[in-house]
């Protein structure tokens, strides 16, 4: 070899290693490209132009608002598949504004991207406890009822919760239930009790089949209703004997996971799981194996709400969209999509077969007295608790 | 002349100087003060100075000498410390062998080694999940062939499996620069002057390649001790290691004072491991 040569690889290898770095470097959260309109929609909105010329006209549809004080575009802050691109692609042939959907995977990262200001959202979707905290830390603006007189179709139920006692700041989105889901062909007869996946003889037939959710408060809040205490306990002695109980059972499911479980049960990677009814009912959509039970010792309650940050630039804009969303047949075709439960009491009736069929068949459905068994996650200064009882659980 | 040379310098220096300063040091200054404040409920600090934090960190579990955050810094260092031993083993034989072909070969080769990082490497442990799982690749082949499944997924196995992949060419790359530049006719002076395969490998090989050893070490060590992507998905999120807790306390527990102060003693520790090395290397080179 001559030389020369003795210094190239040095080079080569300088450049490979940036090159290598630069590449890893790019993985970050990437944001998904806004939905391509169809071409049909585009004629739509071409006919839509030529109607709002024509003021007479434009009246036709309130579901609008004041269509001069839209704008063109609207950024939304959101769960992954938790929005029918169809609505989005409606709303924009019917009232000419786009609505661009940026994805988060936890009520943290959202909060810690409004509060760092100027996010540049003007919708949002936190969780019960999630618009709490932004209420506490000045995030949200006040919404102006005026502008959503859909409001009246909401289900009371689900309306002055915990969280928001006054609708002040947020207004229902979606709501669901946290119990067992679990696969008929290994449970013909249906499971009512935590035990299955927090007594270790029971659980340890199934060994590797099970999951929990990759959630403190919901993992721990299931081992304290197990032990007969409530979600929301902070005591220490308690938690101490959720930890046991976690702990135990840790050797014997295959992993804590909250994102995929829907796809893990419908393939049959897993057989039971502590689940969303909403997940477990994405799963029976594609496996009707796939059923849902909240345990005897009762299970969690929760809600995600639409709000609007403090900084949001288009404000009107976003509340004539959370009025669109709370129309009933708007609202039916969002849970026709995501499973979960609507808090549109209006919407109930125009549901699809195939949602009732699903969540009837696949015991997701619940009446009166499975209600009273559920209590909400609610967060306070005492709080921090689970999240080290929780670094324990994973420590070990 | 002296002054222009200054000048000179200084205009060369600055964009990296002040990319450091802005991206680097201020980010690093801005987590120490953090660890020294307050929680505050819902995210963010409270400002006032507190050292609650680290005593926090380092309080001992009840009739113990560690807690579960120390459980998860020793095993962090245990697993990194593997990963590389093991990066180590395949890495030097891979590129010993690379090293000794042909330019046009030894291009290609490096080329193939290469080329995973064309994927982002969170696809790539996705792929790995698949390739592990019960009914995945490896339990398939296994079950054709009538063998007992092996159940690898979500283990600290599949953590190791999935590290070690990641991490192989960064522990492959400097080791081959570092062999290429070998003059092997030394091979044949120890040779010549009665040294066993053995000698020749501890007492001229194995010293003159070192700095890549070194070099591989440190890209391989310092990135798998903080990971977070591989326990997640290969080991079913049931382990935590530094980049879990960190995202936790950041994330879900909401706590950024601790989450930066666990942040601080990991840099702190492995920046005096690093100027450690560099002194006794120093050291030894005089």
């Amino acid at each position: 070899m001559s030389y020369q040569n003795q210094f190239k690889p040095v080079w080569r290898l300088i450049t490979l290693i940036t090159l290598a770095l630069l590449m890893t470097a790019c993985g970050g959260s990437s944001t998904p490209a806004p939905a391509e309109k169809p071409a049909e929609a585009t004629v739509a909105k071409a006919e839509e132009k030529t109607a709002e010329e024509k003021p007479s006209e434009a009246a036709t549809t309130d579901r609008c608002g004041d269509k001069a004080k839209l704008v063109k575009n609207i950024n939304m802050f959101n769960w992954a598949q938790y929005m029918d691109p169809e609505i989005l692609k409606q709303f924009e042939a019917e009232c000419g504004v786009k609505v661009r959907e940026d994805i988060f995977t936890s009520n943290e990262d959202m909060i810690a991207k409004v509060q760092a200001g100027n996010s540049g959202y003007d919708l949002v979707i936190p969780s019960d406890y999630a618009v709490d905290i932004m209420v506490r830390g000045d995030l949200l603006a006040e919404l102006d009822r005026a502008n959503i007189p859909n409001i009246k179709n909401l289900n009371p139920l689900q309306m002055g919760l915990y969280y928001d006692k006054e609708n002040k700041f947020s207004l229902p989105y979606q709501w669901n239930i946290t119990g067992i889901a679990y696969n008929v062909k290994t449970f013909p007869t249906p499971p009512d009790s935590w035990a299955l996946l927090f007594d270790p003889k029971q659980l340890c037939e199934h060994k590797g089949f099970a999951s929990m959710l990759e959630d403190e408060r919901e993992s721990i809040g299931a081992a304290l209703k197990f032990l007969g205490y409530s979600y929301n306990d902070t005591d220490a002695a308690h938690h101490e004997e959720a930890k046991k109980i976690l702990l135990g059972q840790k050797e014997c499911i295959a992993g804590y996971n909250s994102d995929s479980v829907n796809q893990t049960l419908a393939g049959e990677e897993i057989l039971f799981a502590h689940a969303w009814a909403g997940m477990a009912a994405q799963a029976r959509a594609e496996n009707d194996n796939i059923k849902f039970v909240i345990a005897k010792e009762g299970g969690a309650i929760w809600q995600d709400n639409m709000a609007i940050p403090k900084d949001a630039p288009n404000k009107y804009t976003a509340e004539v969209f959370i009025n669109y969303l709370l129309d009933p047949a708007i609202g039916a075709q969002l849970s026709n999509f995501t499973y979960y439960f609507t808090p549109n009491k209006a919407a109930e009736p125009l549901l699809s077969e195939m949602y009732h069929k699903i969540l009837t068949e696949g015991g997701m459905m619940i009446d009166e007295e499975t209600h009273k068994r559920l209590e909400w996650i609610e967060r306070n200064d005492k709080s921090i608790i689970f999240s080290d009882t929780w670094t324990a659980v994973k420590a070990q | 002349m002296r002054s222009r040379q200054k000048a000179y310098l200084a205009v060369l220096l600055s964009p990296g100087a002040l990319w450091l300063l802005f991206f680097f040091i201020t980010p690093s200054l801005l987590i120490v003060v953090y660890s020294l404040l307050e929680r505050k409920d819902g995210g963010g600090v409270i400002w006032s100075f507190t050292l609650d934090a680290y005593i926090k960190l380092f309080t001992p579990n009840e009739g113990t000498f560690i807690n579960d955050f120390l459980i998860i810094f020793l095993r962090s260092f245990w697993w990194a410390t593997l990963t590389t031993v093991i990066c180590l083993l395949v890495g030097y034989p891979l590129a010993f062998y690379i090293a000794r072909q042909k330019p046009s070969v030894a291009s290609t080769l490096l080329f193939l080694v290469m080329i995973p990082f064309w994927t982002n490497f969170l696809v790539r442990t996705y792929a790995w999940k698949f390739i592990l799982n019960n009914n995945g690749l490896i339990n398939t082949i296994l079950q054709a062939f009538d063998f007992a499944p092996w159940s690898l997924i979500n283990t600290p196995t599949a953590v190791l499996i999935g590290m070690v992949y990641g991490s192989l060419p960064f522990m492959v790359l400097p080791l081959y620069a570092s062999i290429e530049k070998f003059d092997f006719s030394l091979v044949e002076a120890g040779q010549d002057l009665g040294a066993t395969y053995w000698q020749v490998f501890t007492r001229i090989f194995l010293p003159l390649t070192l700095p890549g050893i070194a070099a591989g070490s440190i890209l391989v060590f310092i990135p798998t001790v903080g990971q977070y992507v591989v326990p997640t998905i290969l080991g079913g999120g049931k382990v935590a290691m530094l980049g879990n807790i960190l995202a936790q306390q950041y994330g879900s527990a909401l706590n950024w004072p601790f989450g930066s102060a666990i942040a601080v003693v990991f840099m702190v520790l492995l920046m005096g491991g690093i100027i450690i090395y560099f002194r006794i290397e120093q050291e030894q080179e005089i």
